[in-house]
Order: C-alpha cells, then sequence, then structure tokens
C-alpha cells in the first residue's frame, strides 16, 4: 500500500513539474493562465505508461522529529496547568527557577522536550502563599501523562518514574544528561524546611518519556 | 541507574573562588575549560566513526553486488576489516567473550544483507523475505545483547527500533539503487550514516554512565564533544562520498550525478556548522573553497579517463596550493588555534588518500583501493579533532558545559502560616530574584531550538 502511495505522489509530482515547465513556456503567450489545470492530469496520464520495476524505490527514513520550545504544561492528575519559562543558570552554577511561583522553567540549556535527550522542567512546591505549581507532582504515579505544548503542537509524556535525592547528591548528570530516550525530568522541593539555607534539603525527581505516536 | 554519581571538582573550585570573597564571580572559571579530548568523547567518536563506516562499506558493497562489479570482494573484504574494528572497540569495554559474541552477531547480519542482495539478483522473492525475516530475528537478539551488555541502561525495545531503522535505510538505499532511483539511493545512505551516529551517541551514553570511572567522569555528550562529533561524521562522510563519486566518475556509471549531489549536500551541512560559529560569510568562504578542491578532484578524474598526464599534474598542483589556501584561511578564522603547518599537513594525507584510492580503483588494484577509502574516512577524525579542538580553545564560552553543577531552589518557602519565618522568606526571595536576574546565558546550539 504504501509503495502504491508512493508511486500516487511520484506521478502527481512528475504531473506538477510538468505542468510547471508549460507554464513557464506559455507564459509569454498566455496573460491568464486559464487552460493550465486542464494540462495535469494529462500528464500524470502519461507517466502511467512508464514499465512497472521489480524493486520500487522507498521514501528516506529518518528518525522521527518531535520538538517543541514549551509554553504550557498540563498534568490532568494532579490539576497542574502553568506557564513554562525559559529558564538558564544562576551565577553558582544551579539550575534556576522562575520567579512566580505558579510558573514553571524549562532549562533551556539542555535540549527542548521531544528530542532525545533530557529536557527539565522545574516548578516551585509552595510559597508564602501557600501551595506551588509542582506542589502535587508526589502524587503522580507510572503511566500518569503530562502535556507539553509550544507553538500549536502538544506532545504527550509519560511518568516512567519518581526519585528523591538529597539536594548535594543529586545525580546531575542523570537528570539534565543524554540518553537516547525522549526524556522530560520534572523537578521540585520536598522534605524538610532548612533554615540555615534557605530551602528544602531534597529534590524530588519525575521522570516521564515521550509517549511516541 | 547510578545515582551516586557526585561532581567533585566544579563545586570545590566554585568553594576556592568564593572564599576569595572579591565581588562577581564569572561562571568560566567556576568550571574546567571545554575540551573535545575527554575519554568518553573519544568512545563516542570511535563508535561514530566504526558504526558509520559500516553502513556507508555495507551500502556500497550491496551495490556492488547487485551490478556484480569487479570490486565486490574487496568492498566486502573492507567491510569485515570494519567489523574487526568493532569487535576490538566493544572488547575493549565489555571483554573478549563479549567481543566474540558481538563478532558472531554482527557478522550473520551482514550475511543476512548478501543474501538479500543475491535474492534479488535471481528475482526471488521468497529468499528476500527469508534474508528479512532473518534481520528481524537478528535485531532482537542483538537488541537484548547490547541491554544486558549495558546493564539494561539502553532498553531492548528501543534498540530493536533503531536496529531495524538500520536494516531499513540499508535496504531502501539499496531497493532505490536497483530501481534505479539513484538520488533517492544516497540519501538512504547519507541518513544510514547519520543514524549510525545517532547510536553512537546514545550508546557510548549508557556506556559512560555504566562505567563512569573507566572514562574519567567525562560525559559522551557535551557542546564540545557535539562539535567534534559533527565534524567527524560530515568529514568522514565527504571522504567515503568522495571515494565513490570518483569511482563513479572513472566508471562512467549512472549513478554519478547521484552521488555528486550528496557530495554538495554534506559540503552544505559542513559550511553550515563552520557558519554556526564563525557567522553567514565564513560559512559562504568555507563553501567556496571546499568545493573548489572537490572540483580539483573531478579535473583529477577526467584526466584521468583521459590519460591526460599533463592534465593530472595540474589538477594535483592546484590541490596543492588549496591546501596551503585552506590551511591559512582556516588558521586566519581560528586566530591561530588551529596552525596552517597541522592543518597543511593532515590536507596533503586526505589528498594522497584519496588519489590513492582513487588511482587503484582505476589500475584494478580494489583491495589497495579499499584500503586507502578506508584510511582516508578514518583520517577524517584525526582532522575533525584538530578543528574542533582549536575552535573550541578559541571559544571557550560558547563551548562551555551545560549542565547545572547544582539542583533548582523550587522551595524556599515555609507554610505560609509560619510567621516566624517570614523574614527568611522575603530575604531568600530578594536574594533569589537578584540572582535571577544575573542568569548566565551559554551558547545553545541551534539544532536544539526547533
Amino acid at each position: 500500500m504504501r509503495k502504491l502511495l508512493y508511486l500516487l505522489l511520484f506521478l502527481i509530482l512528475a504531473g506538477c513539474s510538468q505542468t510547471m515547465g508549460m507554464q513557464n513556456g506559455s507564459s509569454d503567450q498566455m496573460d491568464n493562465g486559464g487552460g493550465q489545470e486542464d494540462a495535469q492530469p494529462e500528464t500524470a496520464e502519461s507517466q502511467e505508461t512508464d514499465e512497472p520495476l521489480e524493486t520500487s524505490s522507498s521514501p528516506v527514513i529518518e528518525d522521527p522529529k518531535y520538538n517543541v520550545i514549551p509554553e504550557k504544561i498540563t498534568i490532568e492528575s494532579i490539576g497542574v496547568e502553568s506557564a513554562v519559562v525559559p529558564v538558564g543558570l544562576l551565577e553558582n552554577g544551579e539550575m534556576a527557577v522562575p520567579e512566580d511561583f505558579k510558573k514553571t522553567g524549562w532549562f533551556d540549556l539542555g535540549t527542548n522536550p521531544g528530542n532525545r535527550g533530557s529536557s527539565v522542567i522545574a516548578g516551585h512546591v509552595d510559597d508564602p502563599t501557600g501551595e506551588g505549581v509542582f506542589y502535587n507532582l508526589k502524587d503522580l504515579k507510572p503511566g500518569d501523562e503530562i502535556q507539553v505544548s509550544g507553538e500549536g503542537e502538544t506532545l504527550t509524556f509519560e511518568v516512567v518514574d519518581s526519585q528523591v535525592f538529597p539536594q548535594d547528591e543529586a545525580p546531575i548528570d542523570d537528570i539534565f544528561g543524554y540518553t537516547s530516550r525522549r526524556m522530560l525530568n520534572l523537578i521540585t522541593c520536598i522534605g524538610d524546611y532548612d533554615v540555615e539555607n534557605g530551602g528544602r534539603t531534597e529534590r524530588l525527581v519525575v521522570f516521564t518519556e515521550l509517549v511516541e505516536e | 541507574m547510578n545515582w551516586k554519581r557526585v561532581l567533585v571538582a566544579a563545586p570545590l573550585s566554585a568553594t576556592l573562588i568564593f572564599s576569595a570573597g572579591a565581588g562577581a564571580v564569572s561562571a568560566e572559571s567556576m568550571e574546567h575549560e571545554p575540551t573535545v579530548e575527554t575519554a568518553a568523547v573519544d568512545l563516542r567518536v570511535d563508535l561514530g566513526h566504526l558504526l558509520s563506516e559500516h553502513a556507508f562499506l555495507a551500502i556500497e558493497t550491496m551495490r556492488n553486488g547487485a551490478d556484480g562489479s569487479e570490486d565486490f570482494d574487496a568492498s566486502v573484504a573492507a567491510l569485515n576489516s570494519n567489523t574487526e574494528d568493532l569487535t576490538a572497540a566493544i572488547s575493549s569495554v565489555y571483554g573478549e567473550e563479549a567481543g566474540q559474541s558481538f563478532n558472531e552477531m554482527w557478522s550473520n547480519h551482514i550475511g543476512y544483507f548478501v543474501d538479500y542482495v543475491n535474492a534479488t539478483a535471481e528475482g526471488d522473492e521468497e529468499a528476500k523475505q527469508m534474508a528479512l525475516d532473518e534481520l528481524s530475528q537478528y535485531k532482537e537478539d542483538f537488541a537484548q545483547f547490547l541491554e544486558t551488555a549495558t546493564g539494561e541502561r539502553l532498553e531492548a525495545g528501543s534498540l530493536a527500533e533503531s536496529l531495524q531503522m538500520h536494516v531499513d535505510q540499508l535496504i531502501g538505499a539499496f531497493d532505490s539503487y536497483v530501481a534505479g532511483d539513484y538520488e533517492t539511493a544516497y540519501q538512504h545512505e547519507r541518513e544510514a550514516i547519520n543514524h549510525m551516529h545517532m547510536v553512537a551517541k546514545g550508546l557510548s551514553s549508557a556506556i559512560v554512565d555504566q562505567m563512569p570511572e573507566q572514562f574519567n567522569n567525562t560525559m559522551a555528550v557535551t557542546p564540545a564533544g557535539d562539535l567534534r562529533a559533527n565534524l567527524g561524521h560530515l568529514l568522514s562522510e565527504h571522504a567515503g562520498l568522495a571515494v565513490i563519486a570518483m569511482q563513479n566518475g572513472i566508471d562512467g556509471a549512472e549513478h554519478f550525478d547521484a552521488s555528486t549531489m550528496v557530495l554538495s549536500e554534506n559540503t552544505g551541512d559542513l559550511s553550515a556548522a563552520i557558519g554556526s560559529v564563525y557567522g553567514e560569510e565564513a560559512a559562504q568562504s568555507f563553501e567556496n573553497m571546499w568545493s573548489e578542491h572537490i572540483g580539483y578532484f573531478v579535473d583529477y578524474v577526467n584526466a584521468t579517463a583521459e590519460e591526460n598526464e599533463e592534465a593530472k599534474q595540474e589538477a594535483l598542483d592546484n590541490l596543492s596550493t588549496y591546501k596551503e589556501d585552506f590551511s591559512a584561511f582556516i588558521e586566519t578564522a581560528t586566530g591561530g588555534n588551529v596552525p596552517a603547518e597541522d592543518l597543511a599537513n593532515g590536507l596533503q594525507m586526505h589528498v594522497e588518500q584519496l588519489i590513492g584510492a582513487f588511482d587503484n580503483y582505476a589500475q584494478g588494484n580494489y583491495e589497495e583501493a579499499y584500503n586507502q577509502a578506508r584510511e582516508a574516512y578514518g583520517h577524517m577524525y584525526d582532522a575533525a579533532t584538530l578543528l574542533s579542538s582549536g575552535i573550541v580553545m578559541q571559544n571557550p564560552d560558547m563551548f562551555a558545559s551545560d549542565m547545572p553543577s547544582g539542583m533548582p531552589q523550587t522551595g524556599l518557602g515555609t507554610p505560609a502560616d509560619d510567621n516566624n519565618m517570614a523574614w527568611a522568606w522575603i530575604l531568600g526571595a530578594s536574594v533569589f530574584g537578584l540572582a535571577g536576574f544575573a542568569a548566565i546565558r551559554k551558547f545553545k546550539p541551534a539544532e536544539n531550538q526547533k
């Protein structure tokens, strides 16, 4: 069936290119190309007399590309619907986070969600007034879905694992580094509040993987 | 997974700098200078070299098989010696026994491709299907082998998918060639080569993650490593496609035009890689010079066909002049970080290898022709190291590590009803805000953007 489609596509393309050739050739004589559309089926037909080949050519096979610059993240199972803003590094080398506690931050020095590798989105667990955007991230279970969209395109990811790490012992390479899988890793804080350092002592990482169509 | 890894060096140097205490600290001073030569990147590039060369040689061998051409045996021998090199690479990581298993599976899968070629020649649809079935079984077995070898860092499921893509690309390249759709055949070839570099990227990352100490805790995928791998990919592809285009030229083969077309596409990609660092104008200059040297090779082929010794010498002289001009151009572009003399020596080898591969082919010394072709393909990885190393030394900020050294502060807060802590909130938030304001942006390769 695919071969047939491809052959058909080829015929149409061949027809088009010939029609274009005619357009160019006849443009001197005609101000309005009124008769051009008629020419197309005719030239396509003439191609059909080509003898069939024993072995047929096949379309070039490329790695599928899924890739958005994230603008919105939706996690229905925990009621998250939030804007995503790009963030980079702080001067101390830590991943930055959005100032707005209701927004999430995409680490834009890493890869885009959908690409092979680890894309990372972080969000606050809470703020002085109450729950932050990722307050319920801990409730996510394997199989739960995450939607990330940007520029009119939406990608779906599925939770594959959740891990808690002491803040200073998180495996940065595994969370941010390259893998041939198309990962989106979500980060928030968890654990006790550390008065001295002004933050929580642990980090929750939810590993999610692209659901390919 | 190995969750226990801790980055020691960066936080340590950061501590030292902060304790010195004076004002703003640049991010770069806290990190090691980026470099293209690390144990992990070496592994990635070696695997990319050998795996992509496998795809390249397999496609050429299958074409030779279909044509029943005289150099078929020599191309098979080259493909087999590539398998030996791959086996050595696998053995160096996983030991002799694993290397042997690898060798057996890998050699078998090449055999199934040969079966497919023979079946096509005989018009035997049943035998073709049998070869495809064998390849399908191989795919499952080999994926399982790699999943086990990498301690499940690579999943058999997605590996199998990736191997199927390799099979489909090679079969696609072959079928299109036999059907006389040469343009598509050569596009398949470029994708098949590209795919193998992706496999190398994923496989090397998994191996390095599995045994970090053996690779000095370096990473296979870094901005500097990406540059070296990308240049190695495109330069070796250039060498491979140039060898084939020259062969096609002297044979007066029907698919000559298609082979020169992909060679030009490769030039476009190389120029874009240069442009991503040095800008549009430099890319254009590079493209002009690079195309010029391809033209001299074509002159040499034509002169050989016409048995015109004078014209052959003229082509060689032009290549010699080009070598000097191009090296000077690159030395200037890289601010002296790629010494013209080193590059000129490298280019001289490139010219000798391509001319050597071609002369031997034209004279019917096919074995030597393929030896030199393999040399030419491999040599480009040295050229890529030289070039990428100079470019990264010149632009350390652009190729600085894009990994954070710490996790984000995603919870500044105490519960909202804890009034005692309110001051910490305000203080923390303002410090945080300042730090956020000063967040550092770094180079982000264009390919990551949509």
